[in-house]
């Protein structure tokens, strides 16, 4: 009985079960199986690899390992010792703590101020200083200016100075402060003076100049102001360092340098800018305009009164976006003898050469080397179109083609277009936050090239 | 009696059936049965970091690679101008390893499986102990400790894109782990600011890039950049650490030479090469060595290095701290080819991703989406960050497998995987979804194209010849409507209209053994695809298909 209720039992369950089962089987398991549609007539996923695969690995292992590290195994040796600086700078956060570092300064009023003359081999440090800040006085004072700086580069520059009065701090209103300078150029170049020098004439002189007084003035709003100023300046001119250079007395001997025993002057000056740049250290847009007329008075009886006449224009527009500009500049500088027998000093002379007015002091001129012109007057027209080859958040690299016509001259009447100099070259800038931090440049003129590497772009 | 003998015979055949067929939905632990014990006091750690991931990349191996004699020497006589991969089997798949686990591939996973993922848990309810700031990134983060001590880190959205690098990597690592890679857990959770405890001795770095104890108040202000929900609550992913000891990352190019499961050059593992890819799909272009980990694990039968990819806080339209570069995919951190492009073009050259950026108004529309689009997305030319040896090697052959894989991911598979993103907004979670689906099919016709897309082969041998049937998987797919095929062997030669094809008797006479078939199907342009070469061996009056080789 037992086994026929068993029998039953299992003919009912063990059919329905199978049925179940078989169509759980059909159409189920299908349904979960090999992503593909049909059983495919091979183990795709077995471990046995290809023979060839397993010499190409062998090969890999030995004979390839070796070629493509025998050369290189001695720079691997650098790249461990590199990757562990910079592991160790990433991981022990020592970029954070030199920001900070450099934060804690400069809201303690001190700010570093590379000085670079034409590249890394002319430069040297430099600091600028907020003293109102310095001294907390900047809540209790805000309009308070009392700034000082300091600059050195060996055997080439050394400078000190300081503002103290009241800085602009609405759009409209006075400024004005006093103002003391001294700045010591101990190897200065000098090839003569006039458009037709030689490069060969090189010379050097030393300048020692310090100046003191006051400068003030009014904005107007939109980006002009008007200033006016007074200062007292003596300059102390000598022989120059030595080094490859002839000494400028020795060398133009026979010839009228005027202002050769230096000399001391009042200078009254007045100046108007109008600045519409959006941004000052990288401008895509506006323009910046200074005019300035500058009276030098010699109280030193060497008869050296003159006028400074300068005007200087840039402008910068995006050419179809804004990682294109197009970027051009005008300088015009006349230097004119004040009464008979009434000289321009040569220091105080329009300079043309280098890249960018400071600390150079030559209008930018970048084919020829710093200061290489000497003359009454300038025209320098500097073009460049800067666009953006690398951008990565708040970085990017600028690359910079230019062209720079100049020419200096004595007289007016000496100006003609046939004598305009022409320099080309090219470089890049790596900017951070729309400030330049570095510029490499080189440049190419009838006099060779010369190569620039500073921390701003000469405009 | 025959009829019930019939019937408990299909009833225990069932049984067996469905018994046997358990293990096919299990997943499989791994390839542990052929991995060696390491010896853990030979391993050695790695670290790296973006700093030295940059400089090795870009200026390093930049600089060395002409002196690498074995490259150039492959590369000048032509000999192979790509490695071909040294972890595929003899169908030109891969198998099972420490690196890679058939999943999606393998077999369909359901929905519950994808949104599972690693199937490692939540942090439990209660306190949550910080015991430090996270080391890495600039986002808010920290590492926590659970009421159940499981540890676990947490990383916060930028407050001006909430959603975004949350729920970026709770999706792409739930791909990611789908398609076969191993990856940390990655959950959205949601939290009250009280639940997080400071432990005594926890430390941060702050901004000023010193160590300092971590606050309650510190934490509560280190949160304020953090992306919070309509309900007031600090959205974060947490991830939970993974058991064994961390090695630090693995190399992109070389393989760890003292782990003897670890035996081929990493640039020639279809796995790691292939994540180039991977990544394009997923918009992961930070995809770099310090985002790879080896963990010493227990294996049960000893220890083994496991190779992890980690953080997909930059995938998607996310970058962790923001949303997506918009020069990210299209260019590497500094490249080189497209700076001389843009030199020597003075600017003119506008970059595809310029474009696009500029189309877009250079603004992100949709903020939880971050900068996500397949506008101009090629996906041929995609690039991570930084340039690898390994992505370098990728041939069309891993492109193709690669691909296989993500267009396996339906519609279906991905709205589960977005799904676990807790994406609020609809419409933003449509867009991703969207744009992930066009991606896949973009990738499928790019890589489809470059080989012929045939795959699961059946070959039977019938009274009037071979037949060889194969699956065009871009026909399968929808990537295209249809295509030619070309069979050739020693003195055979002959075009079908279907990846089906029959091989007479007769030609079979004349053909060696083993028999060796190239096929070939018409690329979208027309032309012949590379080759897949079947070999077929004859073992007892059949064919059995012994081996599939794809043309690199």
């Amino acid at each position: 009985m037992a086994n026929v209720e068993w029998r039953d039992i299992f003919r009912k369950t063990g059919f329905s079960v199978g049925c179940g089962l078989w169509l759980c089987l059909v159409l189920v398991f299908p349904a979960y199986s090999e992503s593909s549609p049909e059983k495919i007539s091979y183990d795709r996923f077995t471990s046995t690899l290809p023979e060839e695969t397993q010499a190409m690995q062998r090969l890999e292992g030995k004979t390839e390992y070796f070629l493509n590290h025998a050369l290189v195994w001695p720079f691997d040796i650098l790249k461990k010792g590199m990757d562990e600086t910079l592991n160790f700078v990433e991981h022990h956060r020592v970029y954070d703590k030199l920001d900070w570092i450099y934060e804690q300064f400069k809201a303690n009023g001190v700010y570093t101020k590379p000085q670079m003359l034409s590249n890394f081999r002319d430069s040297g440090p430099g600091a600028e200083f907020n003293f109102s800040e310095m001294a907390r006085l900047k809540r209790k004072m805000p309009h308070l200016k009392a700034t000082g700086g300091i600059g050195w580069i060996d055997h080439k520059y050394f400078r000190v100075h300081s503002e103290l009065g009241l800085e602009k701090k609405t759009e409209v209103g006075p400024y004005g402060w006093g103002v003391f300078n001294y700045e010591v150029r101990p190897r200065e170049d000098f090839f003569g003076i006039g458009p037709k020098t030689s490069r060969g004439d090189g010379t050097s002189y030393r300048s020692e100049i310090t100046t003191v007084g006051g400068r003030g003035g009014y904005s107007l709003g939109f980006g002009t102001d008007f200033a006016g100023e007074l200062l007292y300046e003596n300059a102390n001119i000598t022989d120059g360092k030595k080094g490859n250079m002839a000494q400028i007395d020795q060398y133009f001997a026979g010839q009228v340098i005027p202002g050769l025993n230096g000399a001391d002057f009042l200078i009254m000056g007045t100046e108007l800018v109008r600045d519409t740049r959006d941004f000052p250290e990288d401008p895509h847009r506006g323009s910046n305009t200074r005019l300035y007329a500058r009276f030098y008075k010699d109280v030193s009886g060497s008869r050296l009164n003159f006028m400074k006449l300068r005007f200087e224009a840039s402008k910068y527009i995006e050419l179809f976006s804004d990682r294109q500009v197009i970027a051009g500049r005008l300088i015009g500088e006349h230097n004119v003898e004040l009464g008979n027998h009434n000289h321009i000093p040569f220091f105080h002379m329009a300079r043309l050469g280098g890249n960018g007015l400071y600390p150079s002091q030559g209008d930018t001129f970048r084919g020829c080397v710093r200061n290489r012109f000497y003359a009454d007057s300038d025209l320098v027209l500097n073009f460049e179109y800067r666009y953006e080859i690398w951008h990565y958040k708040n970085s990017a690299i600028d690359a910079v083609i230019f062209c720079d016509e100049g020419q200096a001259f004595n007289e007016i009447g000496d100006f003609e277009m046939k004598n305009f100099r022409t320099t080309v070259g090219g470089g890049f800038r790596f900017k951070l936050r729309r400030r330049n931090y570095l510029s490499f440049e080189v440049a190419w003129g009838n006099e060779g090239f010369q190569i620039y590497a500073r921390t701003t772009a000469p405009f | 009696m025959k009829k019930t003998f019939f019937v408990s015979l299909s009833g225990i055949f069932g049984i067996l059936f469905c018994l046997g067929g358990i293990p096919a939905f299990a997943e499989k632990t791994d390839a542990s049965s052929k991995t060696v014990s390491v010896d853990a006091g030979k391993i050695k750690k790695n670290e790296t970091g973006l700093y030295a991931d940059i400089f090795d990349q870009i200026v390093y191996e930049k600089g060395v690679q002409f002196l690498r004699l074995g490259d150039l020497a492959r590369r000048l006589t032509g000999r192979e101008k790509r490695i071909p991969a040294g972890d595929v089997n003899i169908f030109d798949e891969v198998p099972d390893s420490l690196f890679f686990m058939n999943r999606q591939g393998r077999e369909r996973l359901s929905k519950e499986a994808l949104q599972k993922g690693t199937g490692e848990p939540l942090p439990a309810e209660g306190p949550w102990t910080v015991t430090k700031g996270k080391t890495e990134g600039v986002n808010a983060g920290f590492f926590i400790k659970d009421s159940t001590g499981k540890k676990f880190l947490l990383k916060f959205d930028p407050i001006d894109y909430p959603e975004l690098a949350s729920a970026s990597e709770s999706v792409s690592s739930r791909i990611f782990y789908a398609a076969g890679y191993n990856v940390p857990s990655y959950h959205v959770v949601e939290f009250s600011l009280d639940r997080l405890v400071p432990a005594p001795d926890a430390k941060f770095f702050d901004q000023d890039g010193f160590n300092k104890p971590l606050t309650k108040e510190k934490i509560a202000e280190l949160l304020h950049s953090a992306g919070k929900t309509k309900e007031g609550l600090y959205r974060a992913s947490a991830s939970h650490f993974l058991s064994g000891e961390v090695l630090g990352p693995f190399s992109l190019s070389e393989c760890r030479r003292e782990d003897p499961n670890d035996t081929i050059p990493h640039r020639a593992l279809r796995t790691v090469r292939a994540l180039r890819i991977m990544a394009s799909w997923v918009n992961y272009y930070d995809l770099r060595m310090e985002n790879t980990m080896d963990v010493l694990e227990d294996s049960g039968e000893g220890k083994v290095i496991r190779h992890y990819v980690y953080d997909f806080g930059s995938t998607l339209g996310s970058a962790g701290y923001g949303p997506k570069p918009p020069q990210f995919g299209h260019e590497y951190i500094f490249d080189y080819r497209d700076i001389a492009k843009a030199l020597f073009t003075l600017g003119f050259w506008e970059k595809p991703w310029q474009k696009r950026w500029d189309e877009n108004k250079r603004r992100v529309s949709m903020r939880s989406a971050g900068y996500f689009d397949n506008l101009y997305f090629n996906p041929g030319t995609w690039k991570p960050q930084l340039p690898y040896a390994a992505y370098d090697e990728l041939t069309d052959a891993d492109g193709f497998w690669i691909s296989k894989i993500i267009m396996s991911f339906s519609e279906e598979d991905l709205r589960a995987v977005i799904e676990t993103g807790k994406l609020t907004n609809n419409k933003v979670r449509e867009y991703v979804t969207n744009t992930l689906l066009e991606r896949r099919k973009l990738i499928g016709r790019y890589w489809f194209d470059q080989t012929a897309p045939l795959d699961w082969f059946r070959v039977e041998t019938k009274a009037e010849g071979l037949e060889v049937k194969a699956t065009d998987l871009a026909l399968h797919y929808g990537l295209k409507d249809s295509a030619r095929y070309r069979v050739s062997a020693k003195g055979f030669k002959k075009e079908y209209e279907s990846p089906d094809f029959l091989i007479d008797e007769r030609a079979l006479a004349a053909l060696p053994d083993p028999l060796i078939l190239e096929v070939q199907s018409t690329r979208s342009d027309g032309r012949w695809s590379k080759k897949i070469r079947l070999t077929l061996a004859r073992k007892e009056g059949r064919f059995e298909l012994t081996k599939i080789e794809r043309q690199l």
